[in-house]
């Protein structure tokens, strides 16, 4: 059986964390929900996930620290962040910090195909 | 040589001269008198030998006792003139003095043999033949010696008489020497005193006149180096400095840097320098025409802060600036700052400097303006804000939906479909569809307002602060403003923001009201006052086109507008917001020309309950609102 790659979502709505999930799943990947940064440390998935789809703006740890947090724990998982503050000064600075893609809310079904498979050339 | 040193050394010089003179008098006087005492003594002496001549003939002739005896004293008394005489005690005189003293000597020896001879008297015709012989021969002896005793007299006489003469001489030649000389001074000190003393005064008497005049380059010439050359130099000195002071003054009123006018205590302008002239743009031709009338270069409304400055002007001997608008030749009007001070006369007068504020006037127009843009940039920046935020609420379940939908899609596409999943889906769907409508809803209900926010507002202090804001562009609208503010107003409740902008309202639809009126003054009045009923008004009145009576409900209907380029929303949202705070907001005709907008509101305590709401979400709502009541 084909091992699915595990994409990882950390976003603190729960209407992304009950959505996204189903939809990534339709497009062929393992998927862990998680509701804040803090929870997905905690996991046993940091190891394990191959991509992470993770929210910018979060109460506790934020998106950009837990990226920060990753680096320093040399912890190379690819990040696609997601955010429903449309603020094009972002983009640019959180691909200059290694994230593979920025989306902003509401995205579509092809722009997340497209990050993802940025985010995961081998598969 | 300096004058005091010529009157010193004249002085002195005279002193000497007439020393010299008396002593020359003097001595010439002694020696007068010394030769006229010898004149006397030769004359005593002559006289004498004369009378022992006589006696010794007469003795011979008749040999009388009695002419014996007057013969020895006579004698006696020529020998004591001949023994003590001092004035002939020197050189000749001394030589013939003696000799007489000898001669003399022989003569009484001769005398004496001829009496002795006289007596012995001889009987004897021979003896008294020879005796007769004997006493003609001593007769002869004596009288020849007496003679030469008087030619010597006559010696001594004479050369006393040339002394006396030659004194004499010496005495005239002094006296006419100083009579010369006196005339001599007379003629000097009237030289001086001519040539430096009155010429020169004359010469400064004129040039004070010239100077007086207004001539200061005049000099007076100061190279004499006496008192009267010191006193040029003074002069000259003084003329040089008022020159100074006058350039300074000149410099001064000439600099072009400010206006400067003089003027009568009325206000009728004498005198102006060409700052003053350019400003109002009239020519030198026409202030000395008197066509630069202080009222008609003054606009109606000044007038009264005129006079003000006047009275002051009378009164305190200055007024303190104060800003005004003149009238140019052309008609145009310019803006200035006039302050002025007494001048002491006579005549009294004013002087007054006055300041162009065109270029502050744009200064301070271009600052407004920038202050306006920056308000509204802040403005928009929290619209902006504010709008981030609704994008971000709406975004979330638009997020959801967009994303359940693509899911749902997939799972219907599926071999077989996964119906299960889409209806699942789906239903998320319109779940998030529903959650997107509640933000919606949720806006709209921040921006609905249900209340005012709660504060005890001031209405003096609102309205003074919105007199502040807006002076700015009021006087550049050539509004006056003025407020009747009452004192002890008491204080409202409600969004002192809000009420501002009601405020600022009615002032900009005042303005505008008056902005083609150019026969009145465009006078704004803004007044507060307690009403019957625990309630509070505050009016706005102005002397601007008015409104027809049919029109005055219609005035507060949104999108009702008498403005070219108007929207219609300023009194429509103005009414609205009065009535959120529980008031009434009306418009009356003015008895004269213009209207009036006056507000009521109850006082703080009434009804302060009924409002609620949180400020800190509505503020961006309410600068949102000052945007709309502020478009024109």
């Amino acid at each position: 059986m084909l091992v699915r790659s595990l994409v990882s979502v950390v976003d603190d709505d729960e209407s992304v964390r009950e959505s996204l999930p189903d939809l990534l799943r339709e497009l062929g990947f393992a998927v862990r929900a998680f509701a804040s940064a803090e929870e997905f440390l905690a996991s046993d998935c940091v190891c394990r996930t191959s991509c992470l789809v993770l929210d910018i703006a979060m109460p506790g740890m934020n998106g950009p620290e837990l990226q920060r947090e990753l680096t320093r724990r040399r912890q190379e998982i690819p990040i696609v962040f997601i955010t429903a503050h449309r603020d094009e000064t972002v983009r640019p600075r959180l691909l200059e910090q290694g994230a593979v893609e920025c989306l902003f809310k509401p995205f579509t079904e092809t722009a997340l195909l497209d990050a993802l498979n940025a985010a995961l050339p081998a598969r | 040589m300096r004058l005091s040193t010529r009157l010193a050394l004249s002085g002195a010089v005279s002193v000497a001269v007439v020393a010299l003179i008396g002593a020359v008098l003097a001595s010439t006087t002694r020696t007068v008198r010394r030769e006229l005492a010898r004149n006397e003594a030769a004359g005593e002496m002559l006289s004498a030998v004369t009378n022992v001549r006589y006696l010794t003939l007469e003795y011979a002739l008749h040999h009388d006792e009695r002419t014996l005896v007057q013969w020895h004293l006579t004698h006696a008394s020529l020998s004591k003139q001949l023994v003590a005489r001092p004035e002939f005690a020197t050189g000749a005189e001394g030589e013939i003095l003696a000799r007489l003293r000898r001669t003399n000597a022989v003569v009484r020896s001769l005398f004496s043999q001829l009496v002795a001879n006289r007596q012995a008297r001889d009987t004897d015709g021979r003896r008294a033949a020879v005796r007769e012989e004997l006493e003609a021969r001593l007769t002869g002896q004596i009288v020849i010696r007496l003679e030469g005793i008087i030619a010597d007299a006559f010696t001594l006489s004479e050369r006393s008489r040339t002394g006396v003469l030659t004194a004499q001489r010496r005495q005239g030649v002094a006296v006419g020497a100083f009579g010369g000389f006196v005339l001599l001074v007379l003629a000097t000190t009237m030289i001086v005193a001519l040539k430096s003393v009155l010429r020169p005064l004359a010469r400064l008497r004129a040039g004070t006149a010239i100077v007086g005049a207004g001539d200061l380059d005049f000099r007076l010439d100061e190279a004499s180096g006496d008192e009267i050359g010191d006193l040029a130099h003074a002069f000259n000195e003084m003329t040089e400095k008022l020159r100074g002071r006058e350039a300074k003054i000149r410099r001064l009123v000439d600099s072009n840097i400010i206006g400067i006018v003089i003027t009568d205590l009325e206000g009728e302008v004498l005198e102006a320098n060409d700052a003053f002239l350019e400003l109002v743009g009239y020519s030198r031709l026409d202030l000395q025409s008197g066509r630069v009338d202080w009222k008609r270069i003054t606009p109606a409304e000044f007038e009264g802060a005129d006079v003000r400055a006047l009275q002051e002007l009378r009164e305190r001997g200055a007024y303190a600036p104060f800003e005004k608008e003149y009238f140019r030749k052309d008609g145009r009007r310019i803006p200035v700052m006039i302050g002025g001070a007494l001048l002491e006369g006579p005549p009294r007068g004013g002087v007054a400097f006055v300041l162009d504020l065109t270029e502050r006037r744009v200064a301070q127009e271009t600052l407004a303006r920038t202050q306006a843009d920056l308000a509204h940039v802040a403005r928009v920046t929290t619209l902006g804000a504010l709008t981030a935020s609704i994008a971000h609420e709406v975004n979330q379940p638009l997020s959801g939906i967009i994303t359940n939908a693509s899911t749902c899609l997939r799972m219907l596409a599926a071999d077989p479909p996964n119906v299960d999943g889409a209806r699942e889906t789906a239903r998320r769907t319109i779940r998030d569809g529903h959650r997107a409508s509640d933000v919606i809803t949720r806006l709209r209900g921040l921006f609905a307002r249900e209340g005012v926010a709660t504060e005890s507002v001031d209405l003096n202090e609102a309205a003074r602060e919105v007199i502040a804001l807006s002076a700015s562009e009021l006087r550049s609208s050539r509004v006056i403003v003025r407020a009747e503010l009452a004192d002890d107003l008491p204080p409202v409740r409600g969004d002192c923001v809000q009420l501002q902008q009601v405020i600022l309202n009615l002032f900009r639809n005042a303005s505008d009201a008056m902005s083609g009126v150019d026969d009145r003054p465009r006078q704004l009045v803004i007044s507060t006052a307690r009403e019957e009923g625990d309630r509070v008004r505050l009016t706005v009145q102005d002397a601007g086109v008015g409104f027809e009576p049919e029109s005055a409900e219609k005035l507060f209907d949104p999108f009702y507008t008498t403005k070219r380029g108007g929207m219609g929303i300023g009194l429509s949202v103005s009414r609205s917001i009065i009535e959120s705070h529980h008031g009434r907001l009306w418009a009356a005709r003015n008895d004269g020309p213009g209207a009036t907008f006056a507000f009521t509101l109850p006082r703080a305590g009434e009804r302060a309950a009924s409002a609620h709401g949180s400020s800190a979400v509505r503020a961006p709502a309410a600068a949102d609102a000052m945007h709309v009541v502020g478009s024109p």
